[in-house]
């Protein structure tokens, strides 16, 4: 992420949350239509019921301008916001009986797009995505979302840890050994075309 | 853009730029990336398997809503917040809200009869207005960015100009003339308008030509060399002692070189040589600031235009009660500072037009 732009985006949204907290209708709005995509892409992951999800982020919403003289200032108001919704949709689950308890939880792979639709790649690229999509199917659920905190929400490991309710040292174990996992598999995946190429001769 | 020499596979997967790279390339990153493979032979294996990190992430999860339909449920969240605000600790008896409404009513007649005062004296005002305008719109203006900050400057033309920090741009109110003529000091980007006179920058010791482009002029006072960078389309680099105005279409073209997209001219104070080179840098021709983000729900148009202000560095000059109960909902991500400018402007039913390097808004207002 660039330098410069990481700064600004971070106290924007800092003062947008104290501006929020203050009774600001704007910078709670403003802040709402920046982290609703963020929210609705996270909350498909925890629970693929869209309806369901979209009801959460609006409570969410609500709850939090109903509550902002009480709510602290932060500097991670993203981090803040994922934190938030992944409790309230357990909490949302556990009423409605959907999942018995937080250890069951799911990481789904939702997606609107399909491998053809990037039509930049090479075929062994290709060849490569399926193979690197299969090798994070067979992930513990938990290491997926760790991988897709990481990678996808960019997030630090302190960051990722206070949102999943671990130490930040069991993050990087965590994820050093997921991508071990997928470094050994990429070696692998490099060497069987070449086997094969040796075999065939 | 920063050094990407030390970057693991890890790092360029989640950096920004390598994303938006990958999976938005355009020419200018695809070449900036060619070059960085080839710098050492380590950074193509790394390239390569952060570009597949990049493309599998992106298709498992790439799940999103449309923009308007993320833009409505704000809205209908928005919309909820009285509801909620108005659930008071004790509830506030019925005559209460009708007397409030009374005032209101009597609030509202008192200004609209001083505002009926207000026009009835206004003529005598405006008309000393033009003449001012006018004078000013003649003469040259100088402006030099003494901040740290890029400033943007609009001209009468609508080309659009990046002055950076301490550097200085002379250019008249309104082009006049066979020419549209500017002089810099310093280092500035240009976005020209096309248009039917050429635009000529000069710089030291040498005079760029062009109709319509962008491009980069670096020429401080204190520095060796002049230097004409190009982004898009075509210019001249001439040395000004060389350079006439083609007086007909008959003459014949002044001597210079001629640069096209990713070509650098380069003048010498030394040897007083200008040669011409391919770009190298590419950063120094890219411009980032369209690719900030600015997101406005329900948002006085008066915040809206400082946020633009504080962005791009530009003078954004408007009658505050005029525009006093315009409101703005739009985000924008890519868009150009005209672009903008544009928008928010057909929102509130007004247009611009540049005024000495900033630009001025004109309208009714909004009920």
């Amino acid at each position: 992420m660039n330098d410069t732009t990481n700064i600004s985006y971070q106290v924007s949204h800092e003062v947008l949350w104290d501006r929020f907290r203050a009774g600001d209708k704007q910078a709670f709005g403003q802040l709402a239509l920046h982290y609703y995509q963020l929210l609705y892409n996270y909350g498909l992951r925890l629970n693929s019921d869209e309806d369901f999800i979209s009801d959460c982020i609006q409570e969410l919403f609500l709850e939090l301008w109903e509550r902002r003289s009480f709510l602290s200032k932060t500097d991670f108001v993203k981090t803040y916001l994922l934190r938030a919704l992944r409790n309230k949709i357990f909490k949302e689950s556990i009423r409605l009986k959907r999942f018995k308890e937080p250890l069951d939880v799911p990481f789904a792979v939702e997606s609107d797009v399909s491998i053809e639709s990037y039509i930049v790649l090479k075929e062994e690229e290709t060849a490569q995505i399926r193979h690197l999509n299969a090798v994070l199917d067979t992930l513990p659920k938990r290491q997926q979302e760790i991988v897709y905190l990481r990678f996808y929400q960019n997030l630090e490991f302190d960051e990722i840890a206070r949102i999943m309710g671990l130490t930040r040292q069991s993050v990087a174990n965590l994820l050093h050994r997921t991508l071990k996992k997928i470094k050994d598999s990429w070696v692998v995946a490099l060497f069987i075309p070449v086997f094969l190429y040796f075999f065939n001769r | 853009m920063h050094n990407y020499n030390d970057y693991t596979i890890e790092d360029l997967a989640r950096d920004d730029y390598f994303r938006t790279s990958m999976l938005h390339p355009d020419r200018e990153s695809t070449a900036f990336w060619q070059a960085w493979t080839a710098a050492r032979p380590d950074h193509r294996d790394r390239y390569q398997k952060a570009r597949i990190i990049v493309f599998t992430l992106d298709q498992r999860y790439n799940a999103r809503l449309p923009t308007e339909e993320v833009a409505n449920r704000v809205g209908q969240i928005i919309g909820r917040l009285d509801e909620i605000d108005s659930v008071p600790p004790t509830q506030k008896p019925f005559l209460f809200h009708y007397w409030w409404r009374v005032a209101a009513v009597f609030v509202a007649s008192l200004g609209f009869l001083l505002w009926n005062l207000q026009d009835s004296l206004k003529p005598q005002v405006s008309q000393t207005v033009p003449e001012q305008a006018t004078q000013v719109s003649n003469a040259l203006v100088a402006r030099k960015n003494d901040t740290h900050h890029n400033q943007t400057l609009i001209l009468s033309d609508s080309s659009i100009v990046t002055l950076f920090p301490g550097s200085t741009l002379q250019f008249p109110g309104t082009f006049a003339g066979e020419s549209r003529k500017v002089t810099l000091s310093g280092d500035a980007f240009f976005e020209v308008s096309h248009g039917a006179k050429p635009f000529l920058v000069y710089a030291g010791e040498t005079i760029t030509q062009v109709w319509g482009t962008r491009f980069r002029v670096t020429a401080f006072p204190k520095d060796d060399l002049v230097k004409v960078s190009v982004k898009s389309g075509k210019v001249s680099v001439h040395k000004s002692s060389e350079f006439e105005l083609p007086a007909s279409a008959a003459s014949k073209p002044a001597p210079g070189i001629m640069l096209t997209m990713h070509q650098q001219a380069v003048f010498d104070r030394n040897d007083l040589l200008l040669e011409k080179s391919q770009l190298k840098n590419l950063e120094i021709i890219t411009q980032d600031t369209d690719l900030r983000e600015q997101v406005f729900v329900d948002t006085p148009v008066a915040e809206v235009f400082k946020e633009l202000e504080n962005l791009y560095g530009i003078e954004i000059a408007f009658d505050k009660h005029t525009f006093a109960s315009c409101r703005i909902i739009t985000s924008f991500r890519g868009e150009t500072l005209t672009e903008r400018i544009n928008s928010i402007c057909e929102a509130i039913e007004a247009h611009y037009e540049p005024e000495n390097g900033g630009i001025v808004i004109l309208g009714e207002g909004c009920r």
